[in-house]
């Protein structure tokens, strides 16, 4: 045998021993696999998710309102800050307050279990708002917006604001919860005016009336209408007794939330806070001016000058910049939560 | 080729197709899986995103821990949220099919909160006045608690849902996934198909492949009406590869089962028409009589390697010489060439059959 043989043959074997493990190693790991172990996808997508699905926001406003039920069964304020904060604490806690004077909470305190809209944020920082719109109530009333926020990881939702939405009130058009909607900016320049400025702009239009110079920019809304014929009453009755009475509001700082419609407009809650001070003239007394005033007024020692502190919480709707439309209030909440006597 | 190649052919067309069987049945991959990983050293321990629904949408977590553990479903941003400036483990992925790989994460400095009462003593420090207990959170999707040990079922676990675990205090713990798997990987099918090519390729050396160039040719070029009966068919390939008796029996009559692959044989089943079936119909005009018969026998011996010449010498039947001439189309260097590639396509045997 030659050596070129002896090699070529040599090769030969080598290459069948080889191809004979491969074919070994083949069948060992065909046999009894279970598939090749999944891997994680690392590409994270950038799809941004809602916050909550809508099952976790029904179960959200069911523990909120189990609270408020609770209180109102009770007509006790205790353990309502579990669940509501802001604005709402306050409203709630004078609406609590005056059923235990009177015996009964007021109609418009309720607020309805079944909702028929609801507003989930997409965005990933705290605070986080959502808006739930309910059904009218039993005996008609007009539907709530419920206003819940989350300040921080570890804390809960809660009730933030409710305001009553008007009758007939258009409310903007937002996306479905499963896509979820981008929360607003309070200095978001890309509508007719920013949100903050808007909110200052109305109370201005409260305090004012027709005097203020923003008063092209809103529609006109039940609220203010129902304010200044309120106020006029008033008015003419303390004039028939040489009293004053003068109503002032103000905006608190950042008592804001903010939600984008899908037409680029927001829908815009915030808390504005009046302060409304009757004096009467000819040394008559200044009395509450409504059974709310009264029952939390209580057994006060009347004197002339009577100051009621109310909360007000106004839903707005913006519209995008270059629209022609004007600035709507598109409901409101108003309770009296101290009457004091100067 | 046929007689290597086919049998190699065969033997794998039947290991695939056994080899599929048993996967579909006792190999079969198994339906649940579960994997799982001791940690330590954290009071909270997540997994990646993706991690839940790794295997299959439909998974059971269990935990067991020292203190009151709590299992939450979450978004990983509410995780990642609720994690703000503590130390955690992270669960990155399965490392092999029963083991969690897990990665720890220091508490980061970046907290929003008072990040430096959380980093002091134990984290129950860190946490505010107003802060929810971990149960009591809105954010989890599901949440199950229990004292020392929890579990949780999750049946449409999303891409961005992760595992939060919450031990209760910094400790050590045993988490394990349970994948019930709704669809198993099938590997049988695919042994069958590889094995189905096999056996047709096992088919396709017994017959076409293996038979000479010349022959192919010649079938072609001159269109004689051949008796189906004696035609090679591929039940008698695929058997004679296999090693069965035919049931055909060649008339040429006892040459032994060698002759079968032998590289003549081809010769040998069309031998009858030409000897016994009268005289062999040659057209001089196309061709040298004179010329064939003597390439034929002189070309024969001499450009033929011993072991691959001996079957087709033998093979040649003793009155085929005329039928041979009279068959043969060949030219003395076109024989030379075919030799040729006949050694080679030997030596591509060997390899081919090692494979």
């Amino acid at each position: 045998m030659t050596h070129t043989t002896a090699n070529a043959a040599l090769a030969r074997t080598a290459t069948k021993v080889a191809a004979l493990f491969a074919a070994a190693g083949m069948l060992v790991s065909l046999a009894a696999c279970e598939g090749q172990v999944p891997k994680t996808s690392t590409a994270d997508s950038a799809d941004r998710t809602p916050d909550l699905t809508v099952a976790q926001e029904k179960k959200i406003r069911g523990s909120i309102l189990d609270v408020i039920d609770a209180a109102n069964q009770s007509k006790s304020t205790d353990g309502l800050a579990a669940r509501l904060t802001g604005p709402q604490l306050e409203v709630r806690s004078s609406e609590i307050a005056i059923a235990q004077a009177t015996g009964n909470l007021d109609a418009k305190a309720t607020i309805p279990r079944k909702m028929t809209q609801t507003v989930i944020p997409v965005n990933d920082g705290w605070p986080r708002t959502v808006y739930t719109i309910t059904t009218t109530t039993e005996d008609q009333q007009s539907k709530r917006l419920l206003v819940m926020t989350q300040d921080t990881a570890r804390s809960n939702y809660k009730l933030w604001g409710v305001a009553r939405l008007f009758q007939g009130a258009e409310l903007p058009k937002f996306e479905v919860p499963k896509l979820g909607t981008e929360m607003g900016e309070a200095k978001d320049s890309k509508l007719v005016a920013t949100p903050a400025d808007a909110v200052d702009w109305y109370a201005d239009l409260l305090n004012n009336g027709d005097n203020s110079k923003h008063k092209d920019k809103f529609a006109d809304d039940l609220f203010r209408s129902d304010l200044a014929q309120l106020s006029a009453t008033v008015q003419q009755g303390m004039e028939a007794n040489k009293g004053t009475q003068e109503q002032t509001f103000s905006v608190p700082k950042d008592q804001i939330k903010i939600m984008r419609s899908t037409d680029g407009g927001d829908l815009v809650v915030a808390r504005i806070d009046s302060e409304w001070t009757r004096q009467a003239g000819e040394g008559r007394e200044s009395l509450p001016a409504s059974d709310a005033e009264k029952a939390l007024f209580g057994d006060g020692k009347a004197t002339s000058t009577m100051k009621v502190t109310y909360v007000n919480v106004i839903a707005m709707y913006i519209p995008p910049a270059g629209s022609n439309a004007k600035i709507t209030a598109v409901g409101a909440e108003r309770q009296p939560v101290k009457v004091e006597a100067l | 080729m046929r007689g290597v190649v086919t049998p190699i052919c065969g033997l794998l067309a039947v290991a695939a197709i056994a080899i599929g069987a048993l996967n579909a049945t006792i190999w079969q991959p198994s339906r649940v899986i579960t994997a799982d990983a001791k940690v330590s050293g954290a009071r909270y321990i997540v997994t990646d995103p993706s991690v839940l629904g790794l295997v299959d949408k439909d998974v059971k977590v269990n935990v067991k821990g020292g203190g009151d553990v709590c299992v939450a479903v979450a978004a990983s941003k509410d995780a990642a949220g609720w994690l703000d400036g503590e130390a955690y483990v992270r669960l990155t992925g399965l490392s092999d099919w029963s083991t969690l790989s897990s990665e720890s994460v220091a508490a980061s400095k970046s907290s929003q909160q008072s990040s430096g009462d959380a980093q002091s003593g134990d984290a129950q420090s860190g946490q505010q006045d107003s802060d929810v207990a971990f149960k009591d959170s809105d954010m989890w999707r599901s949440v199950k608690c229990g004292s020392g040990a929890a579990s949780l079922e999750e049946k449409a676990a999303e891409v961005t849902d992760v595992v939060l675990v919450d031990l209760g205090r910094k400790g050590s713990a045993d988490v394990s996934f349970t994948w019930t798997r709704q669809t198993l990987p099938d590997y049988a099918t695919p042994m069958y198909f590889v094995g189905g090519l096999l056996a047709v390729l096992a088919v396709l050396t017994a017959s076409v492949f293996a038979m000479p160039p010349h022959k192919r040719r010649k079938r072609v070029v001159e269109s004689e009406p051949v008796d189906a009966s004696e035609e090679v068919s591929i039940g008698e390939a695929v058997a004679g590869s296999l090693g069965i008796k035919p049931s055909y029996e060649p008339k040429s009559k006892g040459r032994g089962r060698r002759r079968r692959h032998a590289a003549g044989t081809d010769t040998g089943v069309i031998e009858p028409v030409s000897v016994d079936q009268g005289p062999v119909v040659v057209d001089p005009a196309s061709r040298n009589l004179v010329a064939d018969a003597e390439g034929a026998t002189s070309a024969a011996p001499t450009g033929v390697t011993p072991d691959a010449a001996a079957p087709a010498a033998t093979g040649t039947p003793a009155g085929g010489d005329v039928n041979d001439e009279a068959t043969s189309v060949i030219s003395p260097d076109e024989l030379q060439a075919y030799f040729a590639r006949l050694a080679q396509e030997a030596a591509d045997d060997d390899q081919e059959g090692a494979r």
